[in-house]
């Protein structure tokens, strides 16, 4: 009987000592200091392209293309064939760069001697009513397009919207999924969606949510709503979130922006939601002074189950075949000490 | 002494009942004349300041002027709009001319842009006719309009009408 205590006790402390004896570990293993355009805008969606480089788009600094040494600009302001304006979502389009320019039109940018050139325009045939799309996904030679998109805007007080809208490659409207309805009151489009491809599912998470929605990228329904485990520190959204406070007027920018920033940081906003390694990784804000700015969450890919929680200060930018590419100090634009851009660059090591 | 008194209070009391009656009766007026009159765009809030110089691109990139559109009909409905703002809008606007064409009417569509390729792609999608482009800096100095996408009714070349249309 003692022999059998001994045992269970040896197997007890090596598990409790599991980190220290060949267990995984997230850490860093690399960091960029590039030289170049500052970035000084809250980020919006980016990806790694082929050279590894980071492409994405700022609020307010428009399109950049970061590399190891060097921020450079992708796009200038503007209606010329190489410029953006109303820029949104970014993603990889049979190996070219789409970014979509609100309403309605992608463009796509071929890599050319370190940076893109503009190649062709893809005009979706969107209809009359209002919408605010975020997010764009290419996959099974289909548009995804995730953000707020009203179907009626002539129903009040709360309107009928749906989050993904899909057409096909040339443009031509699809379908509507994942419906609600959606209070006149509210700036629910400036919230942030997320979309994501994994083999032949579509992922869709939207900020103030906690569950995926799982969509099925050929028949186009949606398959499944998982609700995700979330951490005890998880501070939902206020009901007061996102309606019109008019501190300085409605059509005051400035009053907006603030209005923005407190709402990202006042609750357990999604800030990025990535597929890579086998997990789904969601960062998450834990508005909470005693924790880091943000936890990461490792979601196994095949069940969705939470498998690490991780905090960190640095903000997820996006991830390739292993490698987490992290903005220094948190999302510039919104949080303090993002004026230099430095890039973490994080993995799982064996240790 | 006793009737100075009671003169002095029924002199007191008359005008008072005059003055609410004023009162009431100005009120009552205000609030019939804000109902009997709704508020209107007066014509004058969108002007053409130079037509002669207010280049339009056409689709098929000919150069016309404002003036040469205006003198050639006698009624004439004009939708002056970007295309890369709301759409919603835009789309409404759009609507809207086609109902006019429907009915016979003269019609044209003017969007505020830049870039000649883009718009051409852009109106051949929406596959609406006649429109034309006008290029920015154009637009500001010629066209004075507090918003767009505004609906503009001319007659004999003179603003008749104006509706801007929102959301």
């Amino acid at each position: 009987m003692l022999y059998r205590i001994y045992i269970a006790l040896i197997a007890l402390i090596l598990v409790s000592t599991g980190n220290m004896f060949g267990a995984i570990q997230f850490k860093q293993t690399g960091k960029w200091l590039p030289k170049g355009d500052p970035i000084y805008g809250q980020a919006g969606p980016m990806m790694i392209d082929k050279n590894n480089n980071i492409v994405g788009v700022f609020y307010k600094t428009g399109a950049r293309l970061i590399s190891p040494k060097q921020v450079i600009v992708l796009a200038r302001y503007g209606q010329g064939p190489s410029d953006l304006q109303n820029f949104c979502g970014i993603c990889d389009y049979k190996g070219d760069l789409a970014i979509y320019e609100l309403p309605g039109k992608i463009k796509i940018f071929t890599l050319k001697d370190g940076n893109y050139t503009w190649r062709k325009n893809i005009w979706l045939k969107i209809d009359r009513n209002f919408f605010v799309e975020q997010n764009i996904l290419f996959h099974d030679n289909k548009w995804f397009v995730a953000g707020l998109h009203y179907l009626d805007y002539n129903q009040s007080p709360s309107l009928p919207a749906a989050f993904v809208t899909i057409y096909d490659e040339r443009g031509k409207p699809l379908k509507t999924l994942i419906e609600s309805r959606i209070s006149t009151e509210t700036q629910y489009f400036q919230m942030e969606y997320f979309i994501i491809a994994n083999k032949d599912k579509i992922f869709l998470l939207v900020e103030n949510q906690t569950n995926v929605y799982i969509i099925s990228a050929v028949k186009m329904y949606l398959e499944k709503n998982v609700k995700l485990e979330i951490p005890s520190f998880y501070k939902p959204m206020p009901d007061s979130f996102y309606r019109f406070k008019n501190n300085q007027g409605p059509s005051s920018p400035t009053s907006l922006e603030i209005e923005l920033e407190n709402w990202k940081t006042g609750y357990s906003s999604i800030s990025n939601a990535i597929i890579d390694n086998g997990y789904l990784l969601v960062q998450i804000r834990t508005a909470d002074k005693r924790y880091k700015k943000f936890a990461l969450l490792f979601y196994t890919l095949d069940s969705l189950k939470l498998k690490y929680t991780l905090y960190t200060d640095d903000y997820l930018m996006a991830a390739k075949n292993g490698k987490y590419y992290f903005y220094a100090n948190g999302n510039p634009g919104i949080d303090d000490g993002t004026d230099s851009t430095i890039i973490n660059i994080y993995e799982w090591i064996n240790k | 002494m006793k009737t100075s008194e009671s003169h002095f209070k029924k002199n007191a009391e008359f005008y008072f009942r005059m003055t609410i009656a004023v009162l009431i009766v100005a009120i009552l007026a205000v609030f019939i004349l804000r109902f009997l009159y709704k508020k209107e765009h007066k014509p004058e809030a969108v002007s053409f300041i130079n037509p002669q110089k207010t280049l339009l691109l056409s689709l098929e990139n000919k150069t016309v002027t404002l003036e040469q559109l205006l003198i050639n009909s006698n009624t004439l409905y004009l939708a002056i709009f970007d295309f890369r703002g709301c759409y919603s809008c835009t789309g409404r606007a759009l609507d809207d001319l086609r109902s006019l064409q429907k009915e016979k009417k003269d019609c044209i569509a003017i969007t505020i842009h830049d870039n000649f390729n883009d718009f051409k792609e852009w109106a051949q999608m929406e596959n609406f006719n006649p429109i034309y482009m006008v290029k920015k800096n154009i637009f500001y100095e010629f066209i004075k309009t507090p918003y767009v996408p505004v609906i503009i009714e001319i007659k004999n070349g003179k603003i008749e009408f104006i509706r801007f249309i929102s959301l």
